[in-house]
C-alpha cells in the first residue's frame, strides 16, 4: 500500500509539473510572441532539425511525385473518357443545328418567294415537308404532308427554294391527295408526258417544257419557232397561254434557266429551236415546299 | 526483478528516436500526401500506446516533449501541443489503470485496443486544440475546422495507429504483471 500510495504521489507530481511546465511555456509563448526566449528556442531547434526535415522531404519527393504523376494519369483517364462522351454529344447537337441551319435557310427562301413573288401573293400558299421521294429515275414523284385537309388539290402547283426564292418543282397529281397528304408529279419526271407551259423572260419565245430524255435532270424547251431570240442565261418561267389555249398553271413562277440554246437550220429540219433548261431546284434535295393554292382560290 | 530498473532506460532509448522519426515524418512527409491541413497524429499514436502499455508517467512525458518538439518545429505556440498530448495520456492511462491502489490488489485490465483508444483521443485532441485556440483568440469557423482539419486528422490518425500497430507493439509490449497475482477464483 505503501509502494502505491507513493507512486500516486509521483505520478500526480509528474503530471501536475508537465502541466505547469506546458502552460508557463504557453504563457511564455503569448506574452514574448517570436522575439523572446520561446522564439529563439523555436528558431534553433527549427535550424537543428532543418537539415532531417529537408533529407526527409527530398526522400519523399519522389515518392509524392509518382503519387501525384498516378492521380494525374487516372484523373486524364477520366477525363479522356468524358471528353470523349462530349464529342458524341457536340457531333450530334452539330448535326442537328446543321440541319436546322438548312431547314432555316430553305424556310426563309420560301418566306421570302411567298411575300414577294407576285404569284405566290396572288394565290395563297401553304408551306409542307417532303416525307417521301421515288427511291429510282424512273418516277419523279414526292409524298408530302399536306391533303385536302391544308387546302390542297390536284394541279396546285409546287414550289420549292432556290437561289433567293423558289422555283417549280411540280404539280399535285391529279387524284394522288389524301387529307393529309398528297403525291406531286415533278416536272422532271420521265413519264409524265405532259409538258409546261412556258416562256423565256425578256424574249417572245412560249414553248413547252419537258424533261430531257437524254440528260436527267435537265429540261427541254419545246416548240419555239426558230424566229424567236433566245439567248443563254435567260430565265425560264410558267406562261398563262400558248396561242389560244389556257395553261394549266398560273404564269409567273420561275423554273430554271436556259442552259443551252440550238437550231438546225438544214433543209428539211425541224422549224423550232432545240432550248435546254436547267431548274432553279436541286431535285435531289427537296425538304420543304410551297405549294400554291390555285384551285382553291378559284 | 534485475530486468524492471533498465526499463526506462530502455524506453528512453526507443522513444527519443522514434518520435523525433515520427514529428519529422509528421511535418515534412505527410502534408505532401494529404490534400488537407488536417495530417496524421503520429505523435499522439505513440503517446496512446505508452498510455496503454506503460503507464500514465511514460505516456505524459513523452507527450510532453514531443509536443514541446513538435511546437517548436511548426512555430506554433510553445506548450499546446504539450498540454494535450499529457492530458490525453492522462485521461486513456486512468481509464485502463483507474487507480495504483486498485492496481495492488487486482491483475493488470486487459490493454485496450489501440486504434479506438487512437481515434478517440484524436478527436478529443482536435476538439480541445480548437478550445484552446478560442481561449487563446484565435478563432476560424467550425465547418471548415470540422471539414478540413479535424475529421481528416482523426482519420488519418487511426490509419496511422493501424499501421504503427505492429511495430509499437514489438516496442513496447505490453505484459502482465509479475508483481501482482491477481484474485484467486476460489
Amino acid at each position: 500500500m505503501l509502494l502505491s500510495k507513493n507512486r500516486l504521489i509521483r505520478r500526480r507530481a509528474v503530471i501536475g509539473l508537465l502541466v505547469l511546465a506546458a502552460l508557463a511555456l504557453l504563457s511564455l509563448s503569448y506574452r514574448q510572441g517570436s522575439a523572446g526566449v520561446v522564439g529563439d528556442i523555436q528558431r534553433s531547434s527549427a535550424s537543428a532539425t532543418a537539415p532531417v526535415t529537408d533529407a526527409a522531404h527530398r526522400v519523399a519527393q519522389p515518392f509524392v511525385d509518382a503519387w501525384n504523376w498516378t492521380t494525374g494519369l487516372i484523373h486524364a483517364r477520366e477525363e479522356n473518357s468524358r471528353l470523349r462522351m462530349y464529342e458524341q454529344q457536340y457531333s450530334l447537337l452539330l448535326t442537328k443545328y446543321q440541319s436546322l441551319k438548312d431547314q432555316n435557310a430553305s424556310l426563309q427562301q420560301l418566306a421570302h418567294f411567298r411575300s414577294t413573288a407576285s404569284v405566290a401573293t396572288r394565290y395563297g400558299s401553304v408551306s409542307g415537308t417532303v416525307i417521301q421521294q421515288s427511291p429510282d429515275a424512273y418516277n419523279g414523284n414526292i409524298l408530302i404532308d399536306l391533303g385536302t385537309a391544308s387546302g390542297v388539290y390536284p394541279n396546285d402547283p409546287v414550289v420549292a427554294p432556290s437561289g433567293d426564292g423558289g422555283g417549280l418543282v411540280g404539280v399535285v397529281a391529279p387524284n394522288g391527295c389524301t387529307a393529309s397528304t398528297c403525291w406531286v408529279r415533278l416536272i422532271t419526271d420521265q413519264a409524265s408526258g405532259t409538258g409546261v407551259t412556258s416562256k423565256v423572260l425578256g424574249s417572245t419565245a412560249t414553248g413547252s417544257l419537258t424533261p430531257s430524255s437524254g440528260t436527267p435532270g435537265l429540261l427541254d424547251l419545246e416548240l419555239v419557232p426558230v424566229a424567236d431570240v433566245v439567248n443563254n442565261g435567260q430565265t425560264v418561267v410558267t406562261a398563262a397561254l400558248r396561242g389560244r389555249l389556257q395553261a394549266l398553271l398560273p404564269p409567273g413562277i420561275p423554273i430554271g434557266r436556259v442552259s443551252k440554246v440550238g437550231q438546225n437550220d438544214a433543209e428539211g429540219a425541224t422549224a423550232y429551236k432545240d432550248i435546254q433548261v436547267q431548274p432553279f431546284v436541286n431535285f435531289q434535295d427537296l425538304s420543304d415546299v410551297l405549294v400554291l393554292k390555285v384551285r382553291h382560290a378559284g | 526483478m534485475l530486468a524492471e530498473p533498465s526499463r526506462p532506460l530502455m524506453d528512453t532509448v526507443k522513444l527519443v528516436p522514434l518520435v523525433f522519426f515520427l514529428i519529422v515524418l509528421q511535418v515534412a512527409v505527410t502534408p505532401l500526401f494529404t490534400p488537407y491541413p488536417g495530417g496524421p497524429d503520429f505523435v499522439l499514436v505513440v503517446v496512446v500506446a505508452l498510455a496503454l502499455w506503460r503507464g500514465m508517467e511514460t505516456a505524459a512525458v513523452t507527450g510532453f516533449f514531443g509536443g514541446l518538439l513538435l511546437d517548436a518545429m511548426t512555430f506554433a505556440p510553445l506548450g499546446l501541443s504539450s498540454i494535450l498530448y499529457v492530458a490525453a495520456a492522462v485521461v486513456i492511462a486512468s481509464r485502463v489503470e483507474p487507480d495504483p491502489d486498485a492496481i495492488a490488489i487486482s491483475p493488470r485490465r486487459r490493454p485496450g485496443n489501440l486504434v479506438g483508444w487512437t481515434l478517440l483521443a484524436a478527436l478529443g485532441v482536435q476538439v480541445g486544440d480548437v478550445l484552446l485556440h478560442l481561449l487563446l483568440g484565435t478563432s476560424i469557423g467550425f465547418s471548415y475546422l470540422w471539414r478540413d482539419q479535424i475529421v481528416p486528422s482523426v482519420i488519418q490518425t487511426g490509419l496511422a495507429a493501424l499501421i504503427l500497430s505492429p511495430l509499437l507493439r514489438r516496442l513496447f509490449r505490453p505484459d502482465l504483471r509479475p508483481d501482482v497475482p491477481g484474485i484467486a477464483t476460489a
